[in-house]
Protein backbone atom coordinates (compact mmCIF):
# COMPACT_ATOMS: atom_id res chain seq x y z
CA UNK A 1 0.00 0.00 0.00
CA UNK A 2 1.04 3.37 -1.13
CA UNK A 3 -0.15 6.63 0.78
CA UNK A 4 -0.05 9.45 -1.26
CA UNK A 5 -0.19 13.17 0.11
CA UNK A 6 1.05 16.85 -1.15
CA UNK A 7 1.87 19.98 0.58
CA UNK A 8 0.08 22.00 -2.08
CA UNK A 9 -2.96 21.27 -4.45
CA UNK A 10 -0.34 22.16 -7.67
CA UNK A 11 1.76 19.20 -6.84
CA UNK A 12 -1.13 15.92 -6.20
CA UNK A 13 -1.89 15.16 -9.61
CA UNK A 14 2.01 14.90 -10.34
CA UNK A 15 2.62 13.19 -7.29
CA UNK A 16 -0.44 10.81 -7.92
CA UNK A 17 0.80 10.30 -11.51
CA UNK A 18 4.10 9.21 -10.10
CA UNK A 19 2.27 6.87 -7.84
CA UNK A 20 0.67 5.30 -10.63
CA UNK A 21 3.92 4.84 -12.89
CA UNK A 22 5.98 3.79 -9.67
CA UNK A 23 3.01 0.89 -9.00
CA UNK A 24 1.13 0.19 -12.20
CA UNK A 25 -1.35 -2.36 -10.98
CA UNK A 26 -2.44 -0.52 -7.93
CA UNK A 27 -6.22 1.13 -8.02
CA UNK A 28 -6.24 4.83 -6.37
CA UNK A 29 -8.58 4.88 -3.22
CA UNK A 30 -9.52 8.36 -1.60
CA UNK A 31 -9.12 7.94 2.16
CA UNK A 32 -11.82 9.81 3.11
CA UNK A 33 -14.15 7.93 0.97
CA UNK A 34 -14.70 4.14 1.64
CA UNK A 35 -13.54 2.39 -1.55
CA UNK A 36 -16.12 -0.40 -1.67
CA UNK A 37 -19.61 -1.26 0.17
CA UNK A 38 -17.92 -3.48 2.34
CA UNK A 39 -15.39 -0.98 3.27
CA UNK A 40 -17.96 1.38 4.40
CA UNK A 41 -19.88 -1.30 6.32
CA UNK A 42 -16.72 -2.37 8.06
CA UNK A 43 -16.19 1.75 8.30
CA UNK A 44 -19.53 2.45 10.37
CA UNK A 45 -18.58 -0.78 12.73
CA UNK A 46 -15.33 0.57 13.09
CA UNK A 47 -16.22 4.46 13.86
CA UNK A 48 -18.64 2.90 16.50
CA UNK A 49 -15.44 1.15 18.07
CA UNK A 50 -13.42 4.34 17.55
CA UNK A 51 -16.04 6.54 19.62
CA UNK A 52 -16.32 3.67 22.44
CA UNK A 53 -12.52 4.08 22.46
CA UNK A 54 -12.71 7.76 22.99
CA UNK A 55 -14.21 7.13 26.61
CA UNK A 56 -10.83 6.56 27.58
CA UNK A 57 -8.80 9.40 26.14
CA UNK A 58 -8.64 12.84 26.65
CA UNK A 59 -10.30 15.90 25.06
CA UNK A 60 -7.55 16.48 22.83
CA UNK A 61 -8.74 12.91 20.82
CA UNK A 62 -12.35 13.60 21.50
CA UNK A 63 -11.56 16.76 19.48
CA UNK A 64 -10.08 15.14 16.65
CA UNK A 65 -12.87 12.56 15.56
CA UNK A 66 -12.06 13.20 11.75
CA UNK A 67 -8.41 12.03 12.57
CA UNK A 68 -9.80 9.30 14.33
CA UNK A 69 -12.07 8.57 11.36
CA UNK A 70 -9.17 8.60 8.73
CA UNK A 71 -7.06 6.42 11.02
CA UNK A 72 -10.36 3.49 11.48
CA UNK A 73 -10.71 4.43 7.46
CA UNK A 74 -6.89 3.03 6.92
CA UNK A 75 -7.06 0.25 9.24
CA UNK A 76 -10.14 -0.62 6.96
CA UNK A 77 -8.54 -0.31 3.73
CA UNK A 78 -5.42 -2.50 5.28
CA UNK A 79 -7.77 -5.07 6.08
CA UNK A 80 -9.08 -4.77 2.31
CA UNK A 81 -5.59 -4.88 0.88
CA UNK A 82 -4.80 -7.80 2.80
CA UNK A 83 -8.03 -9.29 1.83
CA UNK A 84 -7.65 -8.95 -1.67
CA UNK A 85 -3.38 -9.31 -1.92
CA UNK A 86 -4.14 -6.22 -4.59
CA UNK A 87 -2.02 -2.90 -4.60
CA UNK A 88 -3.87 0.40 -3.68
CA UNK A 89 -2.45 3.50 -3.81
CA UNK A 90 -4.09 5.86 -1.13
CA UNK A 91 -4.79 9.47 -1.60
CA UNK A 92 -5.01 11.28 1.59
CA UNK A 93 -5.54 15.04 1.43
CA UNK A 94 -4.18 15.44 5.43
CA UNK A 95 -0.49 15.07 6.05
CA UNK A 96 0.45 11.65 6.51
CA UNK A 97 3.22 11.72 9.28
CA UNK A 98 -0.16 13.20 11.65
CA UNK A 99 -1.91 10.14 10.60
CA UNK A 100 0.58 7.75 11.66
CA UNK A 101 1.08 9.55 14.86
CA UNK A 102 -2.53 9.82 15.58
CA UNK A 103 -2.57 5.87 15.04
CA UNK A 104 0.25 5.38 17.22
CA UNK A 105 -1.41 7.90 20.03
CA UNK A 106 -4.52 6.09 19.93
CA UNK A 107 -2.43 2.62 19.76
CA UNK A 108 -0.82 4.09 23.26
CA UNK A 109 -4.05 5.36 24.92
CA UNK A 110 -5.25 1.67 24.34
CA UNK A 111 -2.91 0.57 25.94
CA UNK A 112 -2.95 2.72 28.76
CA UNK A 113 -6.76 1.88 29.10
CA UNK A 114 -5.21 -1.54 29.92
CA UNK A 115 -7.73 -4.55 30.05
CA UNK A 116 -10.61 -2.86 29.36
CA UNK A 117 -12.21 -4.56 26.40
CA UNK A 118 -12.65 -1.79 24.47
CA UNK A 119 -9.26 -1.09 24.62
CA UNK A 120 -8.27 -4.89 23.74
CA UNK A 121 -10.34 -4.45 20.59
CA UNK A 122 -8.79 -1.22 19.75
CA UNK A 123 -5.13 -2.64 20.08
CA UNK A 124 -6.15 -5.32 17.86
CA UNK A 125 -7.56 -3.49 15.04
CA UNK A 126 -4.70 -1.21 15.37
CA UNK A 127 -1.76 -3.89 15.69
CA UNK A 128 -2.56 -5.26 12.49
CA UNK A 129 -2.06 -1.63 10.81
CA UNK A 130 1.42 -0.46 13.13
CA UNK A 131 2.92 -4.07 11.97
CA UNK A 132 2.28 -2.68 8.21
CA UNK A 133 3.79 0.71 8.35
CA UNK A 134 7.13 -0.94 11.12
CA UNK A 135 7.85 -3.76 8.19
CA UNK A 136 7.41 -1.64 4.80
CA UNK A 137 3.86 -2.56 3.70
CA UNK A 138 2.74 0.78 4.04
CA UNK A 139 5.05 3.17 2.27
CA UNK A 140 4.46 6.88 1.88
CA UNK A 141 5.31 9.29 -1.17
CA UNK A 142 5.13 12.67 -1.06
CA UNK A 143 4.75 15.70 -3.07
CA UNK A 144 5.75 19.12 -3.26
CA UNK A 145 6.17 22.61 -5.83
CA UNK A 146 10.20 23.37 -5.53
CA UNK A 147 8.54 27.01 -3.80
CA UNK A 148 10.36 27.43 -0.56
CA UNK A 149 7.99 27.94 1.72
CA UNK A 150 6.57 24.29 0.89
CA UNK A 151 9.66 22.82 0.86
CA UNK A 152 10.23 23.60 4.56
CA UNK A 153 6.89 22.21 5.22
CA UNK A 154 7.86 18.96 3.13
CA UNK A 155 11.30 18.97 5.09
CA UNK A 156 9.05 19.28 8.68
CA UNK A 157 6.78 16.75 7.15
CA UNK A 158 9.35 13.92 6.46
CA UNK A 159 10.83 14.69 10.08
CA UNK A 160 7.40 13.94 11.34
CA UNK A 161 7.22 10.58 9.15
CA UNK A 162 10.32 9.36 9.57
CA UNK A 163 9.67 9.51 13.57
CA UNK A 164 6.97 7.81 13.71
CA UNK A 165 8.60 5.27 11.92
CA UNK A 166 6.49 5.51 8.54
CA UNK A 167 8.67 4.03 5.65
CA UNK A 168 9.60 7.05 2.95
CA UNK A 169 9.47 6.01 -0.77
CA UNK A 170 10.48 9.56 -1.36
CA UNK A 171 9.47 13.03 -2.02
CA UNK A 172 8.83 14.21 -5.53
CA UNK A 173 9.35 17.76 -6.24
CA UNK A 174 7.01 18.86 -9.30
CA UNK A 175 6.04 20.81 -11.25
CA UNK A 176 9.72 22.19 -11.92
CA UNK A 177 9.68 25.48 -13.88
CA UNK A 178 10.31 24.76 -17.60
CA UNK A 179 12.02 26.81 -20.18
CA UNK A 180 9.25 26.10 -22.94
CA UNK A 181 6.78 27.43 -20.35
CA UNK A 182 8.22 30.45 -20.07
CA UNK A 183 9.62 30.93 -17.01
CA UNK A 184 12.52 32.61 -16.89
CA UNK A 185 16.16 31.42 -16.26
CA UNK A 186 16.53 32.91 -12.98
CA UNK A 187 13.61 30.53 -11.74
CA UNK A 188 14.30 27.93 -13.11
CA UNK A 189 17.98 28.20 -11.63
CA UNK A 190 16.34 28.93 -8.19
CA UNK A 191 13.71 25.75 -8.24
CA UNK A 192 16.85 23.55 -9.16
CA UNK A 193 18.97 24.66 -6.33
CA UNK A 194 16.24 24.23 -4.13
CA UNK A 195 15.78 20.86 -5.25
CA UNK A 196 19.97 20.05 -4.73
CA UNK A 197 19.24 21.10 -0.97
CA UNK A 198 16.31 19.34 -0.40
CA UNK A 199 17.81 16.52 -1.43
CA UNK A 200 20.95 17.02 0.51
CA UNK A 201 18.89 17.52 3.91
CA UNK A 202 16.39 14.83 3.52
CA UNK A 203 19.51 12.26 2.73
CA UNK A 204 18.23 9.10 2.61
CA UNK A 205 15.33 9.37 1.92
CA UNK A 206 15.23 9.37 -2.88
CA UNK A 207 14.35 12.77 -3.35
CA UNK A 208 13.30 13.09 -7.31
CA UNK A 209 11.73 15.98 -9.08
CA UNK A 210 9.97 15.86 -12.51
CA UNK A 211 11.91 16.38 -15.90
CA UNK A 212 10.39 17.21 -19.04
CA UNK A 213 7.13 17.48 -17.83
CA UNK A 214 7.04 13.89 -16.79
CA UNK A 215 7.05 13.17 -13.14
CA UNK A 216 9.61 10.02 -12.00
CA UNK A 217 9.47 6.38 -11.11
CA UNK A 218 10.43 6.04 -7.38
CA UNK A 219 12.17 2.31 -7.98
CA UNK A 220 13.89 2.68 -5.40
CA UNK A 221 13.14 1.07 -2.15
CA UNK A 222 11.62 2.59 1.07
CA UNK A 223 13.14 4.17 3.55
CA UNK A 224 13.35 4.19 7.29
CA UNK A 225 15.11 7.40 7.77
CA UNK A 226 15.18 8.10 11.25
CA UNK A 227 18.04 6.83 13.55
CA UNK A 228 18.02 6.22 17.28
CA UNK A 229 20.48 4.99 19.45
CA UNK A 230 21.84 4.99 22.98
CA UNK A 231 26.01 5.31 23.43
CA UNK A 232 27.58 5.64 27.00
CA UNK A 233 29.76 8.61 27.41
CA UNK A 234 33.05 9.31 29.20
CA UNK A 235 30.92 9.61 32.87
CA UNK A 236 29.69 6.70 31.88
CA UNK A 237 26.55 8.25 31.39
CA UNK A 238 23.78 7.11 28.72
CA UNK A 239 23.48 9.54 26.03
CA UNK A 240 20.25 9.08 23.34
CA UNK A 241 20.52 10.29 20.03
CA UNK A 242 17.89 10.21 17.47
CA UNK A 243 18.33 11.75 13.90
CA UNK A 244 15.57 12.86 12.30
CA UNK A 245 16.40 14.04 8.28
CA UNK A 246 14.47 17.52 8.06
CA UNK A 247 14.12 18.63 11.57
CA UNK A 248 17.02 21.10 11.42
CA UNK A 249 14.03 23.41 8.85
CA UNK A 250 12.28 23.96 12.20
CA UNK A 251 13.86 27.31 14.34
CA UNK A 252 15.60 26.46 17.46
CA UNK A 253 12.59 27.77 19.70
CA UNK A 254 9.95 25.48 17.46
CA UNK A 255 11.63 21.93 18.95
CA UNK A 256 11.04 21.17 22.59
CA UNK A 257 12.49 17.56 24.04
CA UNK A 258 11.32 16.07 27.28
CA UNK A 259 10.16 12.83 29.05
CA UNK A 260 7.32 10.81 29.55
CA UNK A 261 6.02 7.58 31.34
CA UNK A 262 3.36 5.39 30.36
CA UNK A 263 4.11 3.15 33.13
CA UNK A 264 3.87 4.52 36.55
CA UNK A 265 6.60 2.02 37.84
CA UNK A 266 9.26 4.10 35.79
CA UNK A 267 9.95 8.06 35.59
CA UNK A 268 10.65 7.60 31.87
CA UNK A 269 9.14 5.07 29.32
CA UNK A 270 9.50 7.87 26.11
CA UNK A 271 11.72 10.47 24.92
CA UNK A 272 9.62 12.79 23.19
CA UNK A 273 10.70 15.22 20.59
CA UNK A 274 7.86 18.19 20.18
CA UNK A 275 8.18 20.26 16.87
CA UNK A 276 5.77 22.23 14.49
CA UNK A 277 2.69 20.08 15.22
CA UNK A 278 4.37 17.18 15.35
CA UNK A 279 5.33 14.97 18.86
CA UNK A 280 7.48 11.71 18.00
CA UNK A 281 8.07 8.88 20.93
CA UNK A 282 10.59 7.10 21.29
CA UNK A 283 10.58 4.60 23.94
CA UNK A 284 14.32 3.78 26.20
CA UNK A 285 15.36 1.05 27.04
CA UNK A 286 15.05 -0.97 29.78
CA UNK A 287 18.46 1.24 31.34
CA UNK A 288 17.56 4.32 30.44
CA UNK A 289 13.95 3.94 32.12
CA UNK A 290 16.09 4.15 35.80
CA UNK A 291 17.45 7.20 34.73
CA UNK A 292 16.95 10.92 34.70
CA UNK A 293 17.33 13.04 31.94
CA UNK A 294 19.61 16.14 32.72
CA UNK A 295 20.22 17.71 28.91
CA UNK A 296 19.20 18.08 25.92
CA UNK A 297 21.39 19.63 22.71
CA UNK A 298 19.74 19.78 19.34
CA UNK A 299 22.68 19.99 16.70
CA UNK A 300 21.77 19.87 12.76
CA UNK A 301 18.89 16.81 12.28
CA UNK A 302 20.33 15.05 15.66
CA UNK A 303 18.93 15.74 19.32
CA UNK A 304 20.80 14.08 22.35
CA UNK A 305 19.66 13.87 25.30
CA UNK A 306 21.68 12.76 28.43
CA UNK A 307 20.19 10.32 31.37
CA UNK A 308 22.19 10.18 34.64
CA UNK A 309 21.00 7.36 37.15
CA UNK A 310 18.13 7.94 38.73
CA UNK A 311 18.30 7.74 42.88
CA UNK A 312 16.47 4.99 44.56
CA UNK A 313 16.31 3.17 41.32
CA UNK A 314 19.93 1.16 42.11
CA UNK A 315 21.91 -0.40 44.51
CA UNK A 316 23.47 2.25 46.55
CA UNK A 317 27.64 2.40 46.77
CA UNK A 318 27.14 0.23 49.78
CA UNK A 319 25.39 -2.69 48.38
CA UNK A 320 26.43 -2.54 44.69
CA UNK A 321 27.21 -5.49 43.26
CA UNK A 322 27.14 -5.18 39.49
CA UNK A 323 27.46 -2.24 37.05
CA UNK A 324 25.00 0.29 36.23
CA UNK B 1 -32.29 -54.03 0.12
CA UNK B 2 -30.19 -52.96 3.45
CA UNK B 3 -30.14 -53.57 6.91
CA UNK B 4 -31.20 -49.30 6.86
CA UNK B 5 -34.36 -50.06 4.71
CA UNK B 6 -35.70 -53.01 6.78
CA UNK B 7 -35.72 -51.30 9.85
CA UNK B 8 -38.01 -49.13 11.05
CA UNK B 9 -37.23 -45.39 11.31
CA UNK B 10 -35.32 -43.82 14.97
CA UNK B 11 -38.49 -41.85 15.41
CA UNK B 12 -40.27 -45.24 15.10
CA UNK B 13 -37.84 -46.97 18.00
CA UNK B 14 -41.19 -47.19 20.43
CA UNK B 15 -42.49 -49.84 18.23
CA UNK B 16 -40.43 -52.33 19.87
CA UNK B 17 -37.97 -53.41 17.13
CA UNK B 18 -35.46 -55.87 19.30
CA UNK B 19 -32.98 -55.70 16.67
CA UNK B 20 -32.37 -52.11 16.97
CA UNK B 21 -28.92 -51.15 18.64
CA UNK B 22 -28.85 -50.26 21.81
CA UNK B 23 -29.48 -46.61 21.56
CA UNK B 24 -31.94 -46.72 19.69
CA UNK B 25 -34.23 -49.16 21.59
CA UNK B 26 -33.46 -47.40 24.95
CA UNK B 27 -36.67 -45.37 24.46
CA UNK B 28 -38.86 -49.08 23.68
CA UNK B 29 -41.24 -48.62 26.31
CA UNK B 30 -45.02 -48.45 24.89
CA UNK B 31 -46.01 -45.56 27.15
CA UNK B 32 -42.97 -43.61 26.19
CA UNK B 33 -43.30 -44.53 22.30
CA UNK B 34 -42.23 -40.45 20.18
CA UNK B 35 -41.49 -38.92 23.82
CA UNK B 36 -38.17 -41.30 24.96
CA UNK B 37 -34.79 -39.34 24.67
CA UNK B 38 -33.16 -42.19 22.41
CA UNK B 39 -31.49 -40.30 19.97
CA UNK B 40 -31.85 -37.09 21.34
CA UNK B 41 -29.09 -34.75 23.35
CA UNK B 42 -29.26 -37.76 26.29
CA UNK B 43 -28.49 -39.79 23.63
CA UNK B 44 -28.99 -43.50 25.21
CA UNK B 45 -30.33 -42.29 28.28
CA UNK B 46 -33.63 -43.81 29.51
CA UNK B 47 -35.63 -40.94 30.96
CA UNK B 48 -39.32 -41.59 29.58
CA UNK B 49 -42.22 -38.47 30.19
CA UNK B 50 -42.82 -39.11 33.52
CA UNK B 51 -39.37 -38.74 34.38
CA UNK B 52 -39.67 -35.71 32.56
CA UNK B 53 -42.25 -34.58 34.45
CA UNK B 54 -41.01 -35.75 37.81
CA UNK B 55 -37.88 -33.89 37.27
CA UNK B 56 -39.48 -30.58 36.43
CA UNK B 57 -41.65 -30.86 39.52
CA UNK B 58 -38.54 -31.42 41.36
CA UNK B 59 -36.83 -28.03 39.79
CA UNK B 60 -39.81 -26.07 40.68
CA UNK B 61 -39.68 -27.39 44.27
CA UNK B 62 -36.43 -25.84 44.77
CA UNK B 63 -36.76 -22.75 42.65
CA UNK B 64 -39.47 -22.09 45.01
CA UNK B 65 -37.31 -22.89 48.16
CA UNK B 66 -34.31 -20.83 47.13
CA UNK B 67 -36.98 -18.00 46.19
CA UNK B 68 -38.43 -18.57 49.84
CA UNK B 69 -34.79 -18.44 51.51
CA UNK B 70 -34.06 -15.93 49.36
CA UNK B 71 -36.40 -13.35 50.42
CA UNK B 72 -37.05 -12.46 46.99
CA UNK B 73 -40.78 -12.45 47.96
CA UNK B 74 -40.26 -9.81 50.30
CA UNK B 75 -38.04 -7.91 47.71
CA UNK B 76 -40.92 -6.68 46.16
CA UNK B 77 -42.08 -4.39 48.94
CA UNK B 78 -38.42 -2.83 48.36
CA UNK B 79 -38.30 0.71 47.12
CA UNK B 80 -34.75 1.57 47.07
CA UNK B 81 -32.67 -1.56 47.50
CA UNK B 82 -29.84 0.63 48.85
CA UNK B 83 -32.15 0.73 52.37
CA UNK B 84 -32.19 -2.90 52.56
CA UNK B 85 -28.70 -4.40 53.00
CA UNK B 86 -30.18 -7.43 54.47
CA UNK B 87 -31.95 -8.14 51.53
CA UNK B 88 -30.04 -11.03 48.93
CA UNK B 89 -31.77 -9.44 45.96
CA UNK B 90 -31.06 -5.91 46.85
CA UNK B 91 -27.72 -6.61 47.63
CA UNK B 92 -27.28 -8.48 44.16
CA UNK B 93 -29.05 -5.04 42.16
CA UNK B 94 -26.97 -2.88 44.03
CA UNK B 95 -23.40 -4.87 43.06
CA UNK B 96 -24.69 -5.35 39.36
CA UNK B 97 -25.51 -1.04 39.61
CA UNK B 98 -21.95 -0.96 40.79
CA UNK B 99 -20.52 -2.81 38.14
CA UNK B 100 -22.54 -1.43 35.22
CA UNK B 101 -23.17 2.06 36.02
CA UNK B 102 -19.75 3.63 35.62
CA UNK B 103 -17.55 3.18 32.55
CA UNK B 104 -14.12 2.03 33.85
CA UNK B 105 -12.26 4.05 35.57
CA UNK B 106 -9.88 6.58 32.74
CA UNK B 107 -6.09 6.18 33.79
CA UNK B 108 -4.96 9.69 33.37
CA UNK B 109 -1.81 9.78 31.28
CA UNK B 110 1.05 11.39 33.06
CA UNK B 111 2.35 14.84 31.33
CA UNK B 112 5.57 15.40 29.85
CA UNK B 113 8.74 17.05 31.49
CA UNK B 114 10.12 19.23 29.15
CA UNK B 115 13.95 19.77 29.56
CA UNK B 116 16.16 23.06 28.30
CA UNK B 117 17.31 22.20 24.79
CA UNK B 118 20.69 23.87 23.57
CA UNK B 119 21.73 24.13 19.95
CA UNK B 120 25.16 23.24 19.43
Amino acid sequence: MLLVSAITPSARDWVLESATNTISSARIVHLSRPASPTQAREGDGLRGFGFAGAQFTSADLVGGLSSLRQVIGLVSLWNDVRSEHSDVIVWCDRSVAEIAMDLHSLALLAEAAGTVDAAQNMMRSLEGLREALSDGQIQWLLGCPPQSDALEQARIEIAAGAGVGVPIRGVLVAPMPRKRDGWPAAVRARAREEYDALAMDLHPVPVLRSRSGRPPVFDHPAVSAAEASTVIDARGNRVMTVTLPGIAACGADDVRVGTWSLDPAYSITHLLIEFDRFTVRYPVDSVVRRCSAVDAVIADDTVAVSFVPEDGQWPDDHDRGGER
Amino acid sequence: MSEEVDRPPWWLSGSGDESADGSESAGSDSDSAGTGFAGGPFGGGSFAAGDLWSMVSMVGNVAGEWLASSGAREHAAHADPLDHPECLVCKALVGLNSVTADPAPAQELPPPVWLTLRRA
